[in-house]
Order: C-alpha cells, then structure tokens, then sequence
C-alpha cells in the first residue's frame, strides 16, 4: 500500500471519531437562517441609518457554543401553542426565562400586563432574490408572552417580554411552515421614562429570536445603563470594550457587578455613539464561565451623523470615497468602543476598483492609543434609486505598534458583488504601500512568485492574480519592504 | 469521494438533481451535516471547531443559496466555504485571542506512548500548517483531484501539488516511515 493510500485509510478513522452531528439538520438549517436574519437585521438597522445597505461579501465568523443543546424538531410538541413561557422545547428546564418575573416591578400585575400587550412591531418575512421567503419571525400573541424581567433602572424603567411562536402562524401568515422559528422565543425590549405607565413604554430593539439555554441583555449607549438577565445565582461580570494593547493582542479586562436574583443593573462609561457595539458581558455559574456575549443596544439614528475626521494623505476624494471611508472607520470605533478623540484615522488609498464600475473603495488605518493600527478597508457602489447602498467589506487586521500606519505596506482583496443580488462577480488585488515603492510582487501561499507589477504613487490596484497569498514591495532602488499578508475577512476583536 | 455515501460529487455538484433546482438549504443541510462534520474535524482538530466552522460555512452558503443552487455547485460552494473559513481562523488564530463562551476543559497532555494512532495523526495534521493541511485533507480525504483542490482553495495545481507532496513527507517524518497503522491503531 502506497503512503497515499495509508493516508487516507487513516483519515477515513480519524474522521469516524467526530461521531455524529449534536444538532438534526432542519435544527441547524434553522438554526443558520435565524443567525442571518439577525445579523441581516442588524446589520440593516446600522447601516440604513448611515444612509446605505452593504451587502457584506464575508460573514464574521462568530463563535458559538458547540455544547449548546440541540433544537427540537417543530413538530415535537402537541399542543397548539409551543412550550415558550418557561420550558426548553424537549422539556429540559430552561433558567434563564423561567420562574416569576424579577424586577424591581415585578409586583406591580397591572404595569406587567400592560407590558405584556403592547405592540410588537412585525418585521416583513426576509426574503431571497428571487422572491422566496426565507425567515419570518411574527409577532407572539399576547397569550405567549410573559414578562421576564420589569424594573426601575438609572434614567427610566426597562421590561423584557419573551415569547413563543404558535404553531399555526406560518398558515396564517400565508408562508411556508418551514420558515417561521416554532421551537425558540422571541425577545422584545421595552423601555420608558421614569415613572413610566405601560402604555408610555416603547418598543426599544427590533424583537428577534433567542436561545432559551443563554442570557439577553440591553444596553442604552447614550447613558451606558446595562441590564444582564441571568439565571438566578449567576455572577455578572461586565467588559466596556476591548482593548488592543501595543503588540496588537486583544484582551479586555472585567468588572463584577452586583446582581440580584440573577438581574445585573449598571452602567457602562457613555460617550455619543449611535449604538453600543463594544460592551460585553459574561455569566458565571459556580465559578465556571457559563456565557458570554455582547449585549443588544438601543440604537440612535441621530447620532450617526457625527464628526469623523479622517486624514487622506493622497487627496481628499469624493463624496462616495469619503462615505466608504467613513464607513469602514465608524465600524471600527463602534466595535472597539472608542471615540475619534482617542484615534487618528486616515485613509491612505481611496479610489475605483479595476472590476468595479463606479464604485469607491477605501483602505482604512486607525492608530489606537497603544500605537498599534487596525487596517480596514470597504468598497461602496454608488447609491441606488431606492436610497440604498450596496458594496462589500475587504477585510481587516491589527497590527502592532511600530512604524507609522503611513509607512507600511498594506494588501487587500476586494470582492465586487452584484448591486441587486450581493453575488461575487470579481475580485481585485489592492495594494497600499509608501509613495517610493515602484514594484509589488505577488506569491502564492507556497511562496512562489506569481506576477509583478508596477505601482503609482506607491498604490496598486490590479484584478487578483490567482492564488495570490502575500505581496511584497520594493522600491524604485529595489530595496524590499518585507512581504505582507493580505487582509482576513474574519477580524473579531476577540468578540 | 468521502461525502458519506450519499451520491454527492464534489467536482460534479450532483447535489439532489441536475441543476439542484429543488434542493431546499434544510434538505441539503440535513444530507451535507455530517460529511461537513467529518471534513472539519479533520480540519479543525477538534469537534466544537468542526461545529462552529460547519455552521459558519453554512452561513456563507445560505447566504448565497438562490445563486449557489442555480449553479448547482453547493456543496463545492459549502466545502469552497469551510476551507476559507478555517484558513482564514488559523492564519489570526496566532495573534488573536479564541474565545469559546465556556471554559473549556482542560487535561493533561498524554505521553506519546499511549497515544493511539487516530491521536497522532491528528496531532500530526494540527502540525501542518492551515492551507497545507487543507490540500491533505482535500486531496486524501475528499479524494479531489488537483484540479479540483485548485479551484476550491483558489491557487494553482502546481501549488497543490507541492503542497500535498510536502504535507505527505511531512506526515511520515511525524509518524515515522513504516509506523503506518490500520483506521483502528492496529500496525499493518
């Protein structure tokens, strides 16, 4: 038997070890189309409020927990509404929204009823290019809901109502069964002044579904107020962002907070911001870290319009230029949690792409205060009739303290997606290097050489040789820079 | 082709039907989950990785379905997905820290002498480097020809083909040339 041979007998045994999936397939199949109609929803509610819709041409990966429990399959229960107020579907316990409410008006049966029957606002079913309804997530009836968490907190009072989804919603509705969330809650927060009766609470976040098995939580970024539901007996601990230290490592450092019976009320530091995308939470159970996440925010429209000042050492561009730009920073500052003060941004490439029409791409640098750069980059087309914008992220990285953001070489592929169906069409190698670098050379990931190129200004911007892996840069007196991978797709911030 | 048996050809795209224009996400999910699963593991080296990196992969893929089962190309597309998805996690897997949501749990490392063969491949395979790994599995596991890992990891045959010639040395310098073992750790 050839080595080949053995090899992949061998593989064939390591394989069989994984054993099977934790999860049936329509459980995961849901499970995906719900992930994508949350982020799509979040996503929308960001960037519709910047004034345009990008189509993201690389989900980041986010990492989940690969012990959570698999989900029942919707035709599991009987009963004509599901098991949501209090029992994981299957009839494991759930700790998270079971019990009585908690709360500071807990007590308080008339304010919790009328939490209860407010309005939700029903989001339209998400649907493919082509017209097929792919996720529908309808409002729970009043008689599926129940009211997890009602309080008192720093500037007004906040409610959590969780629901289920009955299991004739989808005939109802009109769409096929198989695209509404039967087997999981959905979760709405609400959110009041001081003093607030029930019917002057409004509808604070879009409603969207949620793991029974983990924790939900609501920040409001203008005043930093943060409310974690827990298990009662859970331990809270709160991060305000990550941090970046000079060598380009990520970490955050956590604060315990006090609890009672499983609710956290605190604040976070607040500064103006649309939206809070750096705040993360963690529960403790025993001493033994239980979840982790990042918690919903109140999202404010008006803030997005905020001063960014950017920097563009090769010429101030243009109006869809500087909107990518933009774009690409503010996501940035959002996840990190840190204001344009605390920064210096620049963009040192704006300009077309080879395959791009009219569109605009933007690399990006960002220098923190440990001196260590995050290099983005964002390519926008121009805005369609109906107002939006579509375009696609062109990845990202950290790089540690050192030389000047100015002074490094920066390498990214671009993806040009379809403007009506976000469908890759083409990909393009950009290349953002000091204005004495004359040639780029390409290599593979095998670090053989692939192709060489000219460069003006120290930018280049050709379509993508294949297979292209790292680029390295060299001056007009041929002395090389060093070769430098091209921008992931999948930066996370430890998040 | 290690697609668990059930019909599915990578290269070719028969996924439920000329053209896959019936196949809906949960039917191709439910039939790709497990081989998906293997092929992570392989990948990954552990089984909540291969988890998190079949549902990311999917993700993608769904994303994209319409488009992707027009082509009739999804489970290229899924497998295109996962070994980017897994390459791209390594190459920031140095420099970034992993969180997992839970602690995970920790052991004492096994002497070698007790590690079985399936554990010292797997160890072996963690060794390689992300893309080189990647070619192995994809040309030994997947059974794909050069052409076709080519295109899936978007490099030349020639890079695959050196990759993969390189990755087998170094699997038997790991092992050990003639400590080749059978699937269940028994010498051949």
């Amino acid at each position: 038997m050839s080595p080949e041979d053995e090899l992949r007998d061998r593989l064939f045994g390591l394989a069989d070890r994984v054993g099977p999936p934790s999860s049936d397939g329509r459980g995961l199949a849901g499970r995906v189309a719900r992930e994508a109609a949350d982020r799509r929803r979040t996503s929308r509610g960001v960037l519709v409020a910047l004034g345009c819709v990008v189509l993201l041409g690389v989900a980041v990966p986010q990492l989940i927990d690969g012990d959570a429990p698999a989900t029942a399959p919707a035709s599991g229960a009987a009963s004509d509404l599901p098991e949501a107020a209090g029992r994981v579907p299957g009839g494991a316990p759930a700790d998270y929204f079971t019990g009585p409410t908690r709360g500071s008006l807990a007590g308080d049966d008339d304010f919790l009823d009328g939490v209860t029957a407010l309005p939700w606002a029903a989001e339209p079913p998400v649907r493919a290019a082509d017209g097929t309804i792919l996720y529908y997530l309808p409002d729970p009836p009043v008689e599926a809901r129940r009211v997890v968490f009602a309080g008192d907190v720093p500037g007004g009072r906040w409610a959590l109502v969780v629901g289920g989804t009955p299991r004739g919603a989808a005939e109802a509705a009109g769409v096929p069964p198989e695209v509404v969330p039967t087997d999981t809650l959905a979760a709405a927060w609400f959110t009041g002044p001081p003093g607030a009766t029930a019917d002057q609470m409004t509808l604070a976040n879009e409603p969207s579904t949620i793991s029974t098995d983990w924790p939900a939580a609501l920040t409001d970024p203008r005043n930093g107020v943060l409310v974690v539901v827990a298990a009662p007996g859970d331990a809270v601990e709160v991060s305000q962002r990550p941090m970046i230290d000079a060598e380009g490592q990520t970490s955050r450092e956590w604060r315990p907070v006090e609890t009672d019976d499983g609710i956290a009320v605190t604040r976070v530091s607040p500064f103006p911001r649309p939206y809070d995308g750096s705040t993360s939470y963690r529960v403790l159970r025993g001493g033994r870290l239980e979840a982790r996440d990042m918690p919903w925010s109140i999202f404010y429209e008006e803030l997005v319009d905020q001063p960014l000042p950017i920097e563009y050492p090769r010429g101030r561009p243009g109006g869809l230029g500087d909107q990518a730009a933009r774009f690409a920073a503010a996501n940035v500052l959002g996840e990190l949690g840190l204001s344009t003060a605390q920064v210096t941004v620049r963009a040192p490439w704006v300009g077309a792409l080879p395959n791009g029409g009219d569109g605009q791409a933007a690399v990006v640098t960002i220098t923190l205060p440990s001196g260590a750069v995050v290099v983005t980059s964002q390519w926008l087309m121009p805005q369609q009739p109906d107002g939006s914008y579509t375009g696609g992220f062109c990845g990202q990285s950290v790089l540690p303290a050192g030389p000047p953001a100015e002074r490094r070489v920066h390498a990214l592929a671009c993806e040009v997606v379809d403007g009506t169906t976000g469908a890759p069409m083409s990909t393009d190698l950009v290349v953002v290097a000091p204005p004495e670098v004359a040639l780029v050379r390409t290599y593979d990931g095998d670090r053989v050489f692939l192709s060489e190129h000219s460069t003006r200004d120290g930018v280049l911007v050709v379509p993508m040789p294949l297979g292209t892996d790292t680029v390295e840069a060299v001056t007009a007196g041929g002395v090389t820079l060093g070769r430098v991978d091209l921008l992931g797709n999948a930066v996370d911030f430890g998040d | 082709m290690a697609t668990g048996g059930e019909g599915t050809d990578v290269a070719s795209g028969e996924d439920g039907g000329p053209g896959g224009g019936t196949l809906s996400f949960p039917e191709f999910v439910t039939r790709q989950q497990q081989p998906l699963l293997r092929l992570a593991f392989l990948l990954a080296g552990d089984r909540g990785h291969a988890e998190d990196l079949v549902q990311t992969a999917l993700m993608k893929t769904y994303r994209h379905w319409d488009r992707v089962v027009r082509r009739g190309e999804p489970s290229a597309y899924v497998r295109r997905a996962l070994v980017t998805t897994h390459t791209s996690w390594r190459r920031r897997a140095w420099h970034r820290e992993q969180p997992t949501g839970r602690l995970p749990e920790t052991a004492a490392p096994e002497p070698a002498d007790r590690l079985d063969a399936g554990e010292e491949l797997r160890r072996a395979l963690l060794a390689l480097p992300p893309r080189m790994r990647a070619t192995i599995v994809l040309r030994y596991y997947e059974d794909l020809s050069e052409l076709q890992t080519a295109r899936l990891m978007g490099c030349s045959e020639s890079t695959v083909n050196t990759q993969a010639a390189r990755g087998v040395a170094r699997l038997r310098n790991v092992l050990g040339d003639g400590a080749v073992t059978d699937s269940h750790g028994r010498p051949r």
